[in-house]
């Protein structure tokens, strides 16, 4: 049937790489991210020792040639534990934005769907949710959960699924206004059908902009959870964790702080940047909320 | 409607909120791990005649919901319940703490707003130039910095090189100066950038075009007219970061050891002394209420079109 | 016979728009006279200019427009090199100007008897209570009923109609000697158009103020203008009085326009239309501009510009042609 191919044009894909292009601050993003993935993925090659490989007689040593990063209270190569910390860093991101819009998306969806007492009660849950401060909640969550990365993403994602919601929800009522939506449910179409074949697609390019840059939220969450000790455990090189540790010596051995938080910014950085620029070429009505 | 019947109505919604909330925030308690005895009698050793009289007096032996309304009884009173570790009454605890955060929260918000709204109304007047691209830049990695990170690292200066500010405990209101700093940076750049589009997008609007078109001066045109309009999610949402900046107390009261709620909470959930937690949890959550209705009576105030009653949603 | 002032005199005016695809040359030395106490209307299809030459006579171009060359001489002095101080004296009290779409030309968080009271406060130096006074007036006097308590209320509570009228109470308590009005009932039901054409008629007799009009419709021309400009991308193309206009158009295009009207009126069973579309104002065609969808076009148009010149009594036009389109009469 004719209407099957309904869909909102939006930006050729070649157009949308020119623009991109042209958005310095994306293209830098676009590099630093690539340099982080680069470590995260080539961390067995480049650490020169293991994250956890513990040396008493090499503590809190200061940036070297051997330790370029210099070492921690147990005598562990900072470096070594930053380029497999990338590795969490970037998981732990990808994983919290995943069970985020598992979780936002799909009530955004319904909300903007169905519409009336539905909408109203999900728009109160999340605006709720949304309006308590998130690390008190995450804390809350954690602490019946337990400590541990994994209770960690589980914690932040629960915390931060709203804006999905909202955005979802947005775009799903402008398109419901329109005219194939009311030609599909004429011609009897369910309503799952309708809301993944024709609503879901065109609510693909905010999604992409919002996890661009939720992720830097979610990893900064979830460090600081992390540096108050109830993310990963020793011997995980979590960045926040790293910092937690490093506190202590912050005089003695201010290298043990400096380089984990460091990363954690860049890191954050260039999904910001990255995101900024999407945003701007995907969508430039798409506003912060 | 008019604003007194807008303002009215979000106080009344307010008071079942409170109370829904109250009753998820009681049963995440419920759901933590620990004995509530233990918490009654904040390690005691008794008979376990009297453990039974007072789960009964306490109602422990009834349902969740039962046992709700027996500690919104108590609440209501003022009676928080009693410290594990220092014996103390919650209440008093919560209340030699909190002045402490609400000055630092206050500060942190304070320097945060007009730092941001500063930069952002200035970067939207030069939009497009050195300036802007400068400004705008260091507030996207202001707010890839984490807080934290940024306190640490104003520790490692102040501590080590220039020695001018104290980074641990509380000495006087100054004490308070670097801790307030690293809330606020993140927070600033969030503002700036909504500062800045809003204004940019103001400015664009016609009605400005009728203010010049009157012959009012520049003044009059940026503060009466753009600024009016620009300000008014940047105002309402200073309302809602209010709480949301709670959470950033928590990690850096740690950090400077300051003896703030904030602190207190940490240290509580390490220790398990879940009536603290309890007592704290449930001030946050009033407070965040607060001001989110008191942001939604602000929005009214100063956006007449919100008066009119529009259908629900996000 | 009196020889009518010159209110407002356009040399030569030059403006463009900066885009990313280059500058967008929406006037192209335009040059015009309107006299004191007249209606002169300024006729175009959309996008001839017609809009930016209106809004540059206060200054009032977005930012991405440069004015490039020209002087706007208003009584005398070039509002194009006057000082900012001077600009913002002169408008609302001088020269005053009304928009196309009223819905949001009225800042949404004042009052509206604020919003008009601003203007005597700014430039007589009025107290705000006199001000808020003479705004109630006002309001009355452009047709708002129980002017008193609307002033006190906030633009979203007021219709298209009413927004509006609001403007023009705005604009005109100064009694400006020049009023601008930007296309203002386009934006307006068609029984409101009438309405407020109406009132600026009234208005501009009594207050004795001249009225520079912008439209499309040449409906509206025939009810309310004394003299008529018709523009074509971003040039001037005839200027002449409006019963001229009708009767005895020089230039093919006015031809026709007047020729969609008219048979419209007379119920003819085919509309006349102008064949193509407007030329792009990046590359306008060499010559004429009009001459690609000219009936008279010759080789001279294509080669050479026309310019804008007077062959009868107060009739501008600018076409190498002009003879061969002479005018047959529809004044039947």
């Amino acid at each position: 049937m004719w209407f099957n191919k309904e869909r909102i044009r939006s930006l050729e894909s070649n157009e949308v790489l020119r623009l991109f292009l042209k958005h310095k601050r994306g293209v830098a993003g676009l590099i630093l991210l690539s340099f982080m993935l680069f470590i995260a993925l080539t961390a067995d090659f480049i650490a020169p020792k293991r994250f956890d490989e513990v040396d008493p007689s090499s503590r809190l040593l200061p940036p070297s040639t051997e330790h370029i990063f210099g070492t921690d209270q147990l005598g562990r190569d900072i470096f070594s534990r930053i380029v497999y910390g990338a590795r969490i860093a970037l998981w732990v991101g990808l994983l919290v934005v995943v069970v985020e819009a598992g979780i936002g998306v799909p009530l955004g969806l319904i909300a903007g769907y169905y519409g009336g007492s539905v909408d109203k009660l999900i728009s109160a849950i999340t605006d709720m949710l949304w309006a308590f401060p998130p690390i008190i909640l995450a804390l809350a969550i954690v602490t019946i959960l337990g400590p541990g990365l994994t209770n960690v993403v589980i914690a932040v994602s629960i915390v931060s699924w709203a804006p999905y919601t909202r955005v979802v929800r947005a775009k799903t009522l402008s398109i419901m206004g329109r005219e194939f939506i009311t030609a599909a449910r004429a011609v009897g179409e369910s309503s799952l059908s309708i809301m993944f074949r024709y609503v879901l697609p065109n609510t693909l390019a905010p999604i992409i902009v919002l996890a661009t840059l939720t992720i830097p939220s979610a990893i900064l969450y979830t460090t600081a959870l992390s540096f108050l000790g109830f993310g990963a455990q020793p011997p995980t090189p979590d960045w926040g964790a790293m910092l937690n540790e490093g506190k202590d010596y912050i005089f003695k051995a201010p290298w043990c702080s400096i380089f984990p938080g460091l990363f954690i910014t860049l890191t954050a950085l260039s999904f910001n940047l990255l995101g900024d620029a999407l945003r701007d070429v995907l969508d430039p009505k798409l506003r912060l909320g | 409607m008019g604003l007194l019947t807008y303002v009215v109505k979000k106080l009344l919604i307010g008071i079942p909120v409170i109370f829904g909330v109250t009753i998820i925030l009681f049963y995440i308690m419920y759901m933590l791990p620990g004995d509530p005895i233990k918490l009654l009698l904040a390690g005691e050793r008794v008979t376990p005649a009297k453990i039974e009289e007072l789960r009964r007096a306490w109602g422990l032996d009834q349902p969740v919901y039962i046992q709700y309304f027996y500690w919104l009884s108590h609440v209501v009173r003022g009676d928080l319940g009693v410290s594990i570790v220092t014996k103390e009454p919650v209440t008093l605890l919560i209340s030699q703490r909190l002045p402490y955060t609400l000055a630092l929260m206050l500060i942190s918000t304070l320097l945060s707003y007009a730092i941001g709204v500063f930069s952002g109304v200035l970067t939207a007047l030069r939009r497009g130039t050195l300036v802007d691209s400068v400004v705008s830049i260091t507030g996207i990695v202001g707010y890839s910095i984490p807080g934290f990170w940024f306190g640490l690292m104003l520790m490692l200066a102040f501590g080590r090189y220039l020695q001018i500010l104290p980074i641990s405990g509380y000495e006087g209101p100054h004490s308070l100066i670097l801790p307030a700093l690293s809330l606020a940076l993140p927070s600033s750049a969030y503002v700036m950038r909504l500062t800045r589009a809003e204004m940019i997008e103001v400015l664009n609007e016609d009605y400005i075009r009728t203010a010049w078109a009157k012959g009012l001066n520049e003044r009059r045109v940026l503060l009466v007219h753009a600024l009016r309009n620009a300000m008014i999610p940047v105002v309402v949402m200073f309302f809602l970061d209010i709480p949301w900046l709670i959470g950033g107390a928590v990690v850096i009261e740690t950090l400077f050891a300051l003896p703030g709620m904030g602190r207190l909470l940490y240290v509580s959930i390490i220790r398990q002394d879940y009536a603290v937690v309890q007592g704290i949890v449930l001030i946050i959550t009033v407070l965040t209420v607060v001001f989110n209705t008191l942001g939604d009576i602000v929005v009214a105030v100063l956006d007449p079109r919100v008066r009119v009653e529009r259908g629900g949603g996000v | 016979m009196r020889v009518p002032e010159v209110l407002l005199n356009v040399r030569d005016l030059r403006i463009c728009y900066e885009t990313s695809r280059g500058c967008v040359k929406a006037v192209e030395g335009v040059s015009l006279e309107v006299y004191a106490g007249e209606t002169f209307c300024l006729v175009g299809e959309t996008g001839c200019g017609k809009s930016t030459l209106a809004l540059a006579i206060p200054r009032l171009l977005p930012p991405n427009a440069r004015i490039l060359s020209g002087s706007i001489l208003f009584k005398g002095v070039d509002l194009l090199r006057v000082s900012d101080r001077k600009l913002q004296e002169l408008r609302g009290k001088e020269i005053a100007m009304i928009f196309q779409n009223p819905m949001t030309s009225l800042n949404p968080v004042h009052r509206v008897g604020f919003q008009v009271a601003e203007v005597p406060v700014t430039h007589f130096k009025m107290s705000w209570r006199e001000a808020l006074a003479t705004a109630v007036r006002q309001l009355g006097r452009v047709g708002i009923a129980d002017p008193d308590l609307r002033s006190r209320d906030y633009p979203h509570t007021f219709s298209g109609g009413m927004k509006q009228r609001s403007m023009i109470a705005m604009m005109t308590t100064c009694k400006p000697s020049l009023l601008i009005a930007d296309e203002p009932t386009t934006a307006l039901d068609v029984t409101i158009q009438a309405q407020i054409l109406k009132l600026l008629h009234e208005l501009k007799n009594e207050y004795g103020l001249t009225l520079l009009l912008i439209t499309h419709n040449f409906g509206i021309v025939a009810e309310v203008c004394d003299r008529v400009g018709v523009m074509y991308a971003g040039k001037i193309v005839e200027v002449a009085d409006v019963t001229e206009v009708f009767e005895a158009p020089l230039h093919p295009y006015t031809k026709g326009l007047i020729d969609c009207v008219v048979a419209r009126r007379k119920s003819k069973s085919r509309l006349n239309q102008i064949p193509g579309t407007p030329p792009s104002l990046l590359n306008p065609p060499t010559g004429c501009r009009f001459h690609p969808r000219c009936a008279y076009v010759t080789y001279e148009c294509v080669r050479e510009e026309p310019r804008l010149i007077e062959v009868r009594k107060n009739h501008l036009v600018a076409c190498h042609n002009y003879e061969k389109v002479g005018g047959v009469s529809w004044s039947s």
